[in-house]
């Protein structure tokens, strides 16, 4: 069945979406460069949103920078529009910050939020040592990785990759983190997803998990930022298992090991 | 064969088993109207989970035997043909119940050596302090006498320690280590979990099934009090491996935990970061050659009903040939 995308008009932006599927609704948000994706592991039974944020895939780009929580609160009135009143989450990446910021901004409309690979500080204060300078060195015009660019090309109405690459790196830079205080009132349940070999450290996975009330913290052996890409079962196995369930045994027993 | 498919036996366990999680869940609901004593059910549940049966499913026959090690007449079974790995359980545990389940599952592709530590299971007890220096000596003192020269070495809790331990005492004789669930430093547990032990006495395993499952197995089945005081006092110790001596151990490590496990997750960070992990964007860099899991929602007991997803995990890590420099 193929499914036929939406737009939907959000202030000045014309909000590209699918909806596959029905039962409790999950909205998938994507990865930087990235578009709509919709994961077979995390589809059945659901009542699938999937959208193109700002800029990305078929939503074509508007003069306004890229912030997670402008795209947070694109998302947000997107969901009034299709009067969905609480849903589920699933974010990858430059997706999990933004789930994160709905989660902070809109908490009557997240039940659960699945992130991975996601850290709620600045990047110069997450990313580890070697990670931040290789970032560092990146700019539009010499990052062009085949995997991201092609299909973007494809679809997107008014393609300009090195603007989308532009504005990206900007909006890493310009993140100042989100507060202790914003992470401790997240309401939502949580699943902290990320990999030993992530290109965020440890340490500040952990802490994010100490911050956020509900949470339930996974790392995956061997495994890197891109997995959702390559491999996504690897990960999608266990966070369909959260947003199914959440929480079964562990949580009243996190206060004694954190 | 010395695990005979005993499937009255085992039903009959699963129903005390069964009856004293239900009371120890309804304890879990009092005590934590009564934090002070939540510490006391959080170590009976690991103790308890322990004994949980498992069904023993007719496999090959293992090879068993007792090896004379350090003094000891250590019991060992083999299973399995392969890579050798040796499988070392938990406090309290022996080569029986669920733990049969995980070498069922590991000796599908490798040779299995279980052992019983000392005091444990079979292996009597002798006159010589219980610490992870010794029980890591007897390892090495094992695969001498099977005449192993290396091998991978797994294990769960206190047996995680142990295999930590061999790794770096023996280093000659450890392939690659998985440690689950165990801290190299006395304060990588919770607080809770080491106040516990002052306030514990053996009495709090009489008539469980524990205490059935020591009579069953041990040499010495009159001696139930003596092994758990003599547990205790190990369990009273502090001890540190240290973190220049886990740092500079060769073999690759994997550790492997649950995000409630009862190990802090800082010193779980600490213990990757030894072992060159926790900082590497493995989409840019190279690999380190150990790992981590976490599983979510996971606690020290339930990471033993996550067989099914820890052993290709497992697997995974110990097939994984040493990428070339």
């Amino acid at each position: 069945m193929t499914v036929k995308g939406e737009y939907a008009s959000v202030g000045d932006l014309k909000m590209y979406y699918e909806i596959h599927g029905t039962g409790r609704p999950l909205v998938l948000l994507h990865g930087a460069f990235m578009s709509a994706t919709v994961y077979p592991a995390l589809a059945e039974s659901r009542q699938v949103i999937a959208v193109d944020l700002q800029g990305h895939g078929r939503t074509a780009d508007i003069e306004r920078p890229f912030t997670f929580a402008q795209m947070a609160d694109d998302t947000a009135a997107l969901l009034k529009r299709l009067e969905i009143e609480q849903t589920d989450i699933f974010g990858y990446s430059m997706g999990a910050k933004v789930g994160l910021a709905m989660a902070i901004r809109h908490p009557e409309l997240v039940r659960r939020l699945a992130i991975y690979g996601a850290a709620y500080k600045s990047f110069e204060e997450s990313f580890p040592h070697d990670a931040l300078k290789v970032f560092k060195e990146i700019t539009p015009e010499t990052f062009a990785p085949r995997d991201l660019k092609e299909p973007y090309e494809k679809i997107s109405p008014a393609p300009n990759w090195k603007g989308l690459a532009a504005k990206i790196l900007e909006s890493m830079k310009a993140f100042k983190g989100f507060s202790p205080e914003q992470m401790k009132a997240i309401k939502a349940e949580v699943f902290i997803g990320a990999g030993d070999h992530n290109d965020v450290s440890l340490e500040h996975i952990v802490e994010m998990h100490k911050l956020i009330p509900k949470s339930q913290l996974a790392v995956f052996p061997n495994t890197e930022h891109k997995v959702l890409m390559t491999n996504p079962d690897k990960v999608l196995v266990q966070v369909k298992e959260f947003l199914d369930n959440g929480f079964e045994t562990a949580a009243e027993t996190k206060q004694a090991t954190t | 064969m010395v695990l005979k498919p005993q499937l009255k036996q085992n039903k009959q366990r699963l129903k005390i088993m069964r009856k004293i999680i239900a009371s120890e869940f309804h304890m879990r609901k009092i005590m934590n109207a009564k934090p002070n004593m939540k510490t006391t059910t959080f170590v009976l549940s690991i103790l308890l989970s322990m004994l949980l049966a498992g069904v023993v499913s007719g496999q090959q026959k293992p090879t068993t035997g007792y090896a004379p090690v350090n003094g000891l007449e250590m019991y060992y079974e083999i299973h399995g043909s392969g890579e050798p790995v040796v499988l070392l359980h938990g406090a309290f545990m022996a080569i029986s119940g669920d733990w049969n389940d995980w070498i069922g599952e590991l000796s599908k592709t490798r040779k299995v050596i279980a052992v019983e530590m000392q005091g444990h299971g079979r292996t009597a007890d002798i006159k010589r302090d219980l610490s992870y220096e010794n029980l890591s000596d007897d390892v090495a003192g094992l695969l001498d006498y099977l005449k192993i020269p290396s091998a991978d070495i797994i294990g769960y809790s206190l047996g995680g320690g142990v295999a930590m331990q061999c790794a770096i005492r023996h280093p000659e004789k450890v392939r690659k280590v998985v440690s689950i669930s165990a801290p190299f430093r006395r304060d990588g547990w919770v607080k809770e979990a080491n106040d516990f032990w002052p306030t514990f006495t053996w009495e709090i395993f009489k008539g469980t099934p524990m205490e059935a499952e020591y009579k069953r197995l041990s040499p010495t089945p009159e001696k139930f009090p003596d092994f758990v005081n003599h547990i205790k006092a190990w369990a009273l110790r502090p001890y540190d491996f240290g973190a220049d001596k886990l740092k500079a151990t060769k073999a690759p490590m994997f550790f492997i935990h649950g995000d409630a496990d009862g190990v802090r997750l800082d010193h779980i960070a600490e213990m990757y970061r030894m072992k060159g992990g926790g900082e590497i964007h493995g989409d840019m860099q190279p690999r380190s050659a150990s790992r981590l899991a976490i599983l979510p929602d996971t606690t020290h007991v339930t990471l033993m009903n996550r067989m099914t997803t820890i052993v290709p995990m497992v697997n995974d890590f110990l097939d994984t040939k040493p990428s070339k420099q």
